[in-house]
């Protein structure tokens, strides 16, 4: 398969925020790390066509996702609904349908394909949540709800896999173990990953790469050790987040 | 016994919910996810029928069957007097409560589930018919028991626009009135109790569906 390429470059402002980012992600995870409200989950709702910039483009190995026309705020020249888009969205609370069973939510995407049905229950096999496919959203933990929630984003087979602080409600255990499937995965079928958190350990031990998003902007990019080398005490780190987490 | 009157009042309260259900279901959408022009006009224009006397509301279904109407001019259908008319009042009533509740059901939905929706390729179409409205189902049902029982009653407007002809128009509120009239007391009880039944178990159905949905049912780590 081809390794592909999303290049992002967009602007938007906000009600006393402006986001403008730039990033190429290849087949890698990389990861979007800073304090809340710096603009990471509005880059991948960018992405994911679930949000309009003003200004700039997205492409996806030369398919243009969206392009902006000349003027600010004027129709874009290019905006593939999401629908269209083929990204696959992993959201901060699950977002899985209540009224669908873990199979019917992890088939949703597939419902007018032949095969459908065995193919959601190989997701749910390799997710190691087989077992469980006749359960309710609601019946299942917070770990099994992320796993239902990462099969239900890969059953359309995307080339890029958005996740927005995925695990960050779980314990440390379920945390590693869910890291390792991530990793797994990304490696089986080459996906570019964008993974989002303002955990520093999930940033060091998922990510590829690292990008350091703040007021909106990227300050930083690279691998994790080249941007918080050693001597950067995580768990300070992570003090120091939340201490600016807290002023915005 | 008016069973006549009961059989008219069914097949009344019938094509009224179908019309609730499609009209009502379509401005309880607009109204829960667009932002309309001239929005609170419509919400006004549809909740009117809440405080407006039924003679008022008969007043403008008359100007709106009657003669000169669009109805009247373009498909040559005249309606008055008929039971279709008694029909259309009837939804007419009822249409707020249905809009009020499904409204309130649809506009309760997660957005974020629609996204997830939207991110998974389906069409705003598909959304709402795979996500929406099956999480806003128990709504959307209560306001059909709702506006179907509201248009079970109705009376006054239903009494000017399709008239008290028995055998053709007149519904069991009007055949209660009449049988009072006449001094029918026996007939009008047994009519009485039919439709205050009729009410309570619609009412029952309404607090059932009022419970939540989706309850854990036991406690996960």
């Amino acid at each position: 398969m081809k390794p592909l390429r999303l290049n992002v470059n967009i602007e938007k402002r906000f009600d006393g925020f402006n986001l403008s980012v730039q990033i190429e992600v290849g087949a890698e995870i990389l990861v979007l790390f800073g304090p809340s409200g710096a603009g990471k989950t509005q880059t991948l709702n960018a992405i994911a066509g679930l949000m309009t910039p003003d200004a700039g483009e997205i492409t996806l190995d030369g398919t243009v996702l969206f392009r902006a026309n000349g003027t600010p705020g004027k129709t874009p020249a290019v905006n593939l609904p999401a629908r269209k888009r083929h990204v696959g969205y992993v959201f901060q609370q699950y977002a899985l349908f209540p009224h669908l069973s873990a199979l019917e939510n992890v088939s949703y995407a597939l419902w007018r394909q032949p095969h459908a049905r065995e193919r959601a229950e190989a997701l749910l096999e390799r997710m190691r949540l087989a077992e469980l496919a006749n359960r309710y959203p609601h019946e299942l933990s917070g770990g099994q709800q992320q796993r239902v929630a990462i099969a239900r984003a890969l059953a359309m087979e995307p080339r890029v896999l958005l996740l927005d602080e995925p695990f960050s409600a779980l314990d440390s255990e379920i945390r590693t173990q869910l890291h390792q499937d991530l990793l797994r995965l990304q490696a089986e079928a080459e996906l570019i990953v964008i993974y989002v958190t303002h955990n520093l350990e999930d940033a060091f031990t998922v990510g590829h790469r690292l990008a350091v998003v703040r007021n909106g902007r990227i300050e930083r990019t690279g691998a994790p050790r080249e941007v918080y080398p050693p001597a950067t005490n995580p768990i300070m780190m992570d003090v120091r987040l939340a201490k600016e987490s807290s002023t915005h | 016994m008016n069973w006549s009157a009961l059989l008219l009042s069914l097949q009344v309260t019938m094509v009224a919910t179908l019309l609730l259900f499609v009209f009502g279901l379509v401005l309880a959408v607009l109204l829960a996810r667009w932002r309309l022009p001239g929005q609170i006009i419509i919400e006004i224009i549809i909740f009117l029928p809440l405080v407006l006397p039924p003679s008022v509301i008969g007043y403008f279904l008359l100007l709106a069957l009657g003669r000169g109407s669009p109805i009247v001019e373009w498909f040559h259908v005249n309606l008055l007097f008929t039971w279709p008319a008694a029909a259309i009042a009837s939804a007419v009533v009822g249409l707020p409560l249905m809009v009020q509740s499904a409204r309130t059901a649809i506009a309760s939905v997660d957005q974020v589930l629609e996204n997830a929706a939207r991110t998974l390729g389906s069409s705003e179409l598909e959304i709402l018919w795979r996500v929406t409205l099956p999480l806003a189902r128990r709504g959307v049902i209560a306001g059909l028991i709702l506006g179907g029982a509201r248009a079970l009653g109705e009376f006054g407007a239903t009494l000017m626009v399709a008239g008290n002809i028995p055998g053709q128009t007149q519904t069991l509120p009007l055949a209660i009135y009449d049988a009072v009239q006449g001094r029918r007391y026996e007939q009008a009880q047994m009519m009485v109790i039919i439709m205050t039944a009729v009410a309570f178990v619609g009412l029952w159905c309404v607090r059932q569906l009022e419970q939540p949905l989706y309850k854990r049912k036991t406690p996960l780590g």
